[in-house]
């Protein structure tokens, strides 16, 4: 009886940390980004499609680009 | 082996401190060596050939270009871009073979409202996206050629004085910056528009079977129980598969909140509320996934990258990095006393270097506790998501020259694709910069990870008052970092010798973004569901107790970001003017 009580409890407690994760990623997380300083910022990346929570630079293409134009820049620099 | 690991799991590394030849097939760092170089090796074999005569046909014909065009005006022209943006396009991953291998060990797609479609995009659906993006598309794209055209007519005005005149040649320098920002958003809209519609549960089945063969023998031939480790290793992989798909929710990927996050928090809330099943246990193996993941992420460490941006680069991120790494581990020893030298260097690394791939290599290399690399991870996300809307907001307010603000982020922001969303929102010379300066932060973890496994090895683990004999250090350094290093040392001199241009179609994307990287990111990604599914959340409150981690981490940010904004005024507008002048 202990044991099916407690196993209920920890069934629930992971339903309700489930439960947390859809609201966080569904309604919060998508509100918070219609604050007005945080819009524009947002539908920037958005429009850009970048990916934000690259981990290291080979895992976004923005930086294969970057650093194709600072090579490019510095090897054939125009004249001055 | 795996009994050993099991019974002291606390830590993130294990090592015996005794070296025999039977080793290199017992030991986990041998087999992480094995393991990542057969992938390694794979890669070359694959994308090596790739490299034909007519691709460098290819690249001599833009060379000759942006000579031509260097020689002809004090700017860049627009053919000198159109040049670079003709070799951007050479690929060895854009082979039929590459697109194979990027099917097979793709993660997750992109979703908005409905989950389901990270794994599945029927082709209505497809449509549907595909038209809506197109018209987008059509919009930027028309703005994209008006802006063409005038950098075209500007560029013809200054060109007919003989680009004599400055007036008219800021002019030209103006619209070309600007067709540039438009043809960066026209590039991207275009991607949008197609969308093909996909099936990954074919290949996310292939894969996981695949990478339970991969690690499941190496796990038997060092004694562990293979069929108990297959049906385990499905279960942290889909766990793996669902923290991918969290982290590639449009929203999620908006604040930068990656797998790793995901990875750990639903391995947490799986052991501490319903508890991971024992049969998942011998999966559960997080250093392995580890190790075999940095042996794959030191090809990436390519040393020639430290000179794309030249000296002022390698002077804020080569120099400013250790010094802030050294002064906050300081710091957090003698000022602040924290218990924990392995969650004082593991979160320094993090915050000074790179995030949380720094924050991997770091804690693998000082045997931190999973405990420890979690709490890092955390700390470092909070983090990244407010720089990376605050920082822009501030260097716009105080008028900083872009090129200034975008390595102050670089070499601030702790992680790497917030660094590329923050410096493209100033402007694509800020991003320039930005991301060259993370990238080449990003090179130092090689020898940070070396060094502080010397230095831990040597000098930490040690008992007081007795030296280590050399080969007392050869005994107990962790061997994986020896093939990561070996891995970066051989891919960089690989690099230099095919020359930067070939290296960048059959290297860059080539072997590491075409195939690499992607087994990379799987690796870690397992791992961090290990870490969450064998971590008790009581073991992590502790390390919250006093604030001490967070205040290490805020004082230690502090003095990143002056001395980065300061050593980067310093390098970019008082000593190296002239190579700020070229970008």
């Amino acid at each position: 009886m202990m044991s099916e009580k407690h196993w209920l409890f920890r069934t629930g407690v992971f339903l309700s940390c489930c439960f947390f994760v859809i609201v966080f990623i569904w309604f919060l997380a998508p509100a918070a980004k219609n604050f007005s300083f945080l819009k524009a910022h947002f539908l920037f990346i958005e429009d850009r499609g970048i990916d934000a929570n690259a981990m290291y630079y080979t895992e976004i293409e923005e930086f294969s680009e970057a650093e194709t134009n600072m090579v490019h820049s510095l090897e054939y620099p125009p004249k001055k | 082996m795996v009994e050993e690991v099991k019974q002291t799991d606390e830590q993130l590394v294990q090592d015996t401190g005794r070296s025999q030849f039977s080793d290199l097939w017992k030991k986990e760092d041998y087999w992480a060596i094995w393991l990542g170089g057969i992938l390694l090796l794979i890669g070359l074999i694959v994308f090596l050939p790739q490299g034909t005569s007519d691709i460098n046909k290819q690249i001599l014909e833009a060379n000759t270009v942006l000579e031509t065009e260097a020689a002809k005006a004090p700017f860049k022209t627009v053919a000198w871009y159109q040049a670079v943006d003709t070799k951007a396009k050479l690929k060895a991953s854009n082979s039929s073979i590459g697109k194979k291998l990027k099917v097979l060990t793709s993660q997750p797609g992109k979703w908005t409202v409905n989950p389901f479609e990270a794994l599945i995009l029927g082709e209505d659906r497809s449509a549907v996206k595909n038209a809506k993006a197109t018209k987008k598309f059509n919009d930027i794209n028309h703005e994209c050629q008006i802006a063409l055209q005038l950098a075209l007519q500007a560029q013809t005005a200054a060109g007919a004085v003989d680009f004599q005149n400055m007036s008219l040649n800021k002019s030209a320098e103006d619209a070309i910056d600007n067709w540039r920002r438009t043809s960066a958003n026209a590039s991207k809209a275009k991607k949008n528009t197609k969308i093909k519609a996909y099936n990954l549960l074919p290949s996310l089945f292939l894969l996981m079977g695949i990478l339970a063969l991969f690690f499941g023998v190496g796990l038997k031939v060092m004694g562990g129980a293979f069929w108990k480790f297959i049906p385990g290793f499905c279960f942290v992989f889909a766990i793996a598969v669902v923290a991918y798909m969290a982290s590639n929710n449009q929203t999620m990927k908006q604040y930068g909140i990656g797998y790793a996050a995901w990875a750990i928090l639903f391995g947490l809330i799986i052991s501490n509320t319903i508890g991971t099943p024992k049969w998942v246990m011998s999966a559960v193996q997080t250093e392995y996934y580890i190790k075999t993941g940095l042996v794959l992420l030191g090809a990436e460490i390519l040393f020639g990258k430290i000179l794309s941006i030249g000296i002022p680069g390698i002077f804020v991120a080569w120099i400013v990095t250790p010094i802030v790494l050294l002064t906050t581990f300081w710091f957090g020893q003698k000022v602040l006393k924290i218990p924990s030298k392995t969650l004082n260097m593991t979160i320094s690394a993090d915050m000074s270097v790179c995030g949380v791939s720094a924050a991997i290599a770091t804690a693998a290399a000082c045997r931190a506790k999973k405990e420890e690399l979690t709490l890092a991870v955390g700390l470092s996300l909070v983090f990244t998501s407010i720089m990376m809307i605050v920082m822009p907001a501030v260097i716009k307010a105080t008028g900083m020259p872009f090129i200034l603000g975008g390595a102050w982020m670089g070499g601030t922001i702790d992680a790497t694709g917030a660094v590329a969303a923050a410096g493209a929102f100033l402007s694509e010379k800020a991003l320039y910069v930005a991301a060259t300066i993370k990238m080449i932060q990003n090179v130092l973890i090689g020898i940070i990870a070396f060094f502080v496994a010397l230095y831990w090895v040597a000098k930490v683990d040690r008992e007081k008052g007795k030296k280590l004999s050399y080969m007392e250090i050869w005994h107990r350094f962790p061997k994986f970092v020896l093939g990561f290093i070996t891995a970066s040392i051989l891919f960089s001199l690989l690099y230099e010798y095919l020359g930067k241009d070939m290296a960048y179609v059959v290297i860059d994307h080539g072997v590491i973004r075409g195939l690499t990287k992607n087994f990379r990111g799987w690796f870690f990604c397992l791992a961090f569901v290990s870490i969450g599914l064998a971590t008790d959340f009581r073991q992590l409150k502790g390390y919250f107790k006093g604030g001490k981690p967070l205040i290490l981490y805020i004082c230690g940010q502090s003095l990143n970001l002056a001395l980065t904004l300061l050593m980067a005024y310093i390098m970019f507008y008082l000593v190296f003017t002239d190579i700020t002048d070229k970008i």
